[in-house]
């Protein structure tokens, strides 16, 4: 059956099989030829999971890496994009099969709490199913039609500015539905209207391509992406709902909302942003793993340069994506807490302390393990020895955070361990590691010391800086622009906190004391950008970079890491700005420093080419261990996000009264987590030998 | 092909080192604390305060925020920024010109904190957003924490004993608890779980871990009974018979200092067989 014959065969059977659960008998659990219940659901959702990801994150990397290969003429990125795309035909097929197995295993094994779900999100699920129509039409024409679009020819200059027309539309609606104008449902919240407004402006962008057949071509590639987040969302909807329902009667549990209101439950967004950028690591770690096993496979030297290069490529996308991946976890984090204190402070505080443990131990060595990689990958540049001093440095950096990061603030004790203790459930010392700020301030440190991996990385065959005065006009427009850029983000929200009344946040006026501090840290930090740009345009970016740098140091690790916690005790409320605070002074100096460099070392002298394919085996060992690390972070954060709920199927709504209410230990967690895993790649590797009979046939 | 079983190789080691490391850490399996209303005839305002105290620092999850680490709640149990202990506030609270809420004295104040935390929200501890008007705390009565009346009431007793004053809260009349559906959780695997679903460890020092002392003299300790009653349990019962008797009729024999009417009699129609004889079986040493 093909892709859109099975699309209908579910969508059908999801029609007839719902209206027929309705009958069920409250309470009503069925079982399958002995096995858990559970697990069954588990093993499927999550290796659904995993190739959801896959046919998620694949077209984002395939999409990056197309536009860059058409924009920087690099047809190397344009075979690597179509190279991915092919892998998507039979992914979808193992997606869609999955997600039918998973519909019927959670129709039979659990009727009442489907019949429940059914009834709040029948049109969304209809939705879903509907909306693959659009991504099979998007996905097939992406691939089939790759060589068929692939003229650069310019289309008659009407087609430009029609593209420009529709573009306009789609972003005036974004700014209108983003200001309020457009649809005042109390479920339209700020985040929502930003998330809807960022993909309409993603759409509306994407008709600017339609100036020639390339573009039109990366155009459908952009759809099918934005066709995929849409039914990411629609899932998506239903797992935050199940976390954060409204629209009930709590008397009850009766679901008398609307469909909208479900929808557009308070966890939809935060988890979306979480996956979206997952989705986008994962995407890469996965490119990557592919490219080490052709690297390791290899016959000759030009293979093992070709693969060499895709895994850098895909690495660099896979970092990319995990840098702001730490942020939008505290976000979603945040939102479960504001939500349910309970299920939040069980998060890091109680029955998932030590899996959280576990997770920091993951994430730790994904950034060290890429750091790693890259650290290696110098061996192949000539001049990269000079940098080798720094690495020890970096290293110690990050496993500080990392030991800092897996610091637990509390977790469940036995009497006699609290009497060691001293009657606390608190280590008297460690209890500060565990709690936000230190946790931010870390996490910060870790991506700082990621960020200079990279330059050094990118520097490690340039002798010598460039004149930016004698660059010309483009040189100072680019990093006028890139200050312009980071000056907007970063002042924009000093001047939020600098009008902020502390009333917003119910906090009383006093508090004003602690929101200054971090909104004058933010100007200084937009001072700090100008002086950087300054320094650069007269020939002295290196000063002016490591100024920034230092000065981003202390401003978003060791100062919040302190204030952060005077805050914590005083003005809790607006810890969460200063995580954003954070954030925005993070992305702004990283995006100010790279481009910088970029003109830096323009035209430096070469102290010799990469050497691509003369790198050490064990790299590309690194490169396996981050996929392997990526799908095992994700399975386990999957299975907090869920298990959070305890012994609810709905949050507060339907407790789970199967006997396998329970929340299962660290361990039966890591065993599923790990066969599911172990299954995933499996059959992903079952793609890549079909794609490549593919080839060769 | 070499390379495909290389490359698997290393995955499943990977992996494997993963698995193995998780399964060194300490293991937490967590039942759901799915406990029904203690029976309240005869129980001592101390036992019930001691209850309470439990149930506010176990399921209630009320020091998760109530506390000074965060602050994401006012402090209750001792004079603060926020104000004198929360009994006292209370009396204080209704007085106030402010108050629109329909308590008319302290312990009600609280009660209703608990049951509609909307019905007054102290400034500065609002829902952000909400201008001060809703509470971010849940109602205790719905969702995930689901106290009953006879668990309101201990709490309540558990902030009046800790203000060192008299406990005037008393366990509601059983019709009170008659409208709380009995929950069968289903089968548990282990006897840490079972403890847990039952109860035991709200009354009873937990013979697993041997904590939970502050609740230990509302019923008799359960750790080392094979040495207690190494010359016979009383009846003339060996010590199993002893302990299934104490479970499913507790009123039978009761332990010299301890009060009547305080453990559930209902044990006999709620718990199975096999767990029963799991707690046999772990407290009378035969495991």
């Amino acid at each position: 059956m093909n892709r859109t014959g099975q699309i209908l065969a579910t969508a059908i059977f999801l029609s007839t099989i719902t209206a027929g659960v309705a009958f069920s008998a409250d309470g009503d659990y069925q079982t399958y030829m002995g096995f858990s219940s559970r697990n069954i659901i588990w093993f499927v959702a999550q290796t659904h999971l995993y190739f959801g990801a896959f046919v998620l994150g694949v077209p984002i990397f395939a999409v990056i890496m197309e536009y860059a290969g058409y924009r920087r003429g690099v047809l190397q990125l344009d075979d690597l994009a179509y190279e991915f795309t092919g892998l998507l035909s039979v992914a979808f097929a193992f997606t869609s099969a999955l997600g039918g197995l998973f519909l019927f295993a959670l129709v039979y094994l659990y009727p009442t709490f489907f019949s429940y779900m059914q009834g709040a999100f029948t049109e969304t699920m209809l939705l879903y199913a509907l909306l693959f129509f659009g991504e099979t039409f998007t996905l097939y024409i992406y691939y089939y039609g790759w060589r068929r679009f692939s003229s650069t020819t310019k289309w008659p200059t009407w087609s430009k500015y029609s593209g420009y027309a529709i573009g306009g539309v789609f972003a005036v609606t974004a700014l209108l539905f983003f200001l309020g104008v457009i649809g005042d449902q109390p479920y339209l919240t700020g985040e929502v209207r930003a998330f809807v407004a960022a993909l309409l402006l993603l759409a509306g962008g994407s008709f600017l391509l339609l100036t020639n057949n390339k573009g039109m071509h990366i155009w459908f590639g952009v759809w099918l992406n934005i066709f995929g987040t849409l039914i990411m969302m629609v899932a998506n909807s239903w797992a935050s709902y199940m976390m954060s329902p409204t629209g009930f009667n709590p008397d009850t549990g009766v679901f008398t909302g609307s469909v909208m209101e479900a929808f557009f439950n308070p966890l939809l967004v935060p988890l979306g942003v979480h996956r979206i950028l997952g989705n986008i690591a994962f995407g890469g770690f996965l490119a990557g793993a592919y490219a080490a096993v052709r690297f390791i496979g290899a016959e000759t030297d030009k293979e093992r340069a070709h693969y060499d290069w895709m895994g850098y490529t895909a690495n660099l996308v896979g970092v990319a994506g995990l840098i702001p991946l730490p942020f939008a976890g505290y976000y979603l984090g945040r939102e479960v807490y504001s939500h349910s204190a309970v299920m939040g402070a069980n998060m890091m505080g109680g029955d998932f302390s030590f899996t959280f443990i576990l997770q920091a131990l993951l994430v730790g060595s994904i950034f060290l393990i890429a750091c790693y990689y890259l650290w290696t990958g110098m061996t192949r540049i000539p001049g990269a020895e000079r940098y080798r001093g720094w690495v020890k440095y970096l290293n110690s950096f990050i496993l500080i955070g990392f030991a800092i990061w897996v610091t637990p603030h509390n977790m469940p004790l036995g009497g006699a361990e609290v009497s060691a203790m001293g009657g606390s459930q608190y280590h008297p010392t460690l209890k500060y590691l565990g709690l936000m700020p230190a946790k931010n301030a870390v996490v910060n440190l870790i991506i700082i010391s990621t960020f200079i991996s990279f330059l050094l990385y990118r520097r490690a065959n340039m002798k010598g800086v460039s004149s930016i005065v004698k660059q010309g006009a483009t040189a100072r427009f680019g990093i006028l622009l890139a200050t312009l850029f980071s000056f907007l983000i970063v002042g924009q929200y000093a001047i939020y906190l600098l009008a902020l009344d502390p009333q917003e946040l119910n906090l009383t006026s006093g508090k004003v004391t602690y929101i200054l501090p971090v909104a004058w840290l933010l100007l200084a930090t937009c001072v700090m950008f100008a002086v950087t740009a300054y320094l650069s345009l007269i020939d002295k970016g290196n000063l002016g970079q490591y100024l920034l740098m230092g000065w981003i140091i202390i401003s978003v690790v060791v100062f919040p890491g302190y204030f952060g916690f005077i805050v914590m005790e005083k003005a809790n409320p607006f810890l969460r700005n200063i995580a954003v605070a954070q954030f925005l002074q993070l992305i702004g100096a990283i995006i100010l420093v790279s481009v910088i460099d970029l003109f830096l070392y323009a035209k430096s002298e070469s102290t010799g080419s990469i050497r691509w394919g003369r790198i050490p085996l064990r790299s590309q060992y690194a490169l396996l261990t981050l996929c392997i690390l990526v799908t095992l972070t994700m399975g386990l954060m999957g299975y907090v996000r869920s298990g959070l709920r305890t012994d609810w199927h709905i949050y507060g709504v339907m407790r789970d009264i199967s006997v396998d209410s329970a929340t299962p230990t660290n361990f039966d967690m890591t065993l599923m987590v790990s066969v599911t895993t172990l299954v995933f790649l499996f059959a992903i590797a079952i793609i890549f030998w079909l794609s490549s009979i593919a080839k060769k046939g | 092909m070499k390379t495909l079983a290389q490359v698997m190789l290393f995955n499943i080691s990977i992996i494997f080192a993963f698995t193995w490391f998780s399964g060194s850490i300490p293991q937490i399996r967590s039942a759901p604390q799915n406990f029904r209303p203690i029976s309240g005839k005869g129980i001592s305002p101390e036992s019930y305060a001691a209850i309470g105290g439990s149930i506010y620092n176990g399921k209630g999850t009320c020091n998760l925020c109530h506390d000074r680490v965060g602050h994401r709640a006012p402090i209750l149990l001792s004079s603060s920024e926020d104000g004198p202990h929360i009994v006292l506030r209370a009396v204080d609270r209704v007085a106030e010109s402010g108050y629109k809420g329909s308590a008319k004295n302290g312990v009600e104040y609280l009660r209703e904190s608990m049951t509609d935390p909307s019905a007054y929200v102290v400034k500065g501890f609002g829902k952000v957003g909400s201008d001060e008007a809703k509470s971010p705390m849940p109602s205790v009565v719905y969702g995930p924490m689901n106290l009953s009346p006879f668990e309101i009431e201990a709490i309540i007793a558990f902030l009046q004993n800790s203000a060192g004053m008299t406990v005037t809260a008393k366990p509601p009349e059983r019709k009170d608890e008659t409208a709380v559906k009995p929950v069968d959780t289903g089968v548990v695997a282990d006897i840490d779980s079972i403890f847990r679903k039952y109860g035991c460890t709200l009354c009873h020092t937990d013979p697993v871990t041997e904590g939970n002392e502050d609740v230990a003299d509302t019923g008799p300790s359960l750790t080392a009974l094979p040495e207690k009653y190494i010359n016979g349990a009383p009846g003339g019962l060996s010590l199993q018979e002893y302990i299934r008797q104490s479970v499913i009729a507790p009123e039978t024999y009761i332990v010299k200092g301890y009060e009547k009417g305080v453990m559930p009699d209902d044990f006999a129609d709620r718990m199975r067989v096999s767990e029963l004889e799991m707690i046999v079986n772990k407290l009378g040493g035969t495991q």
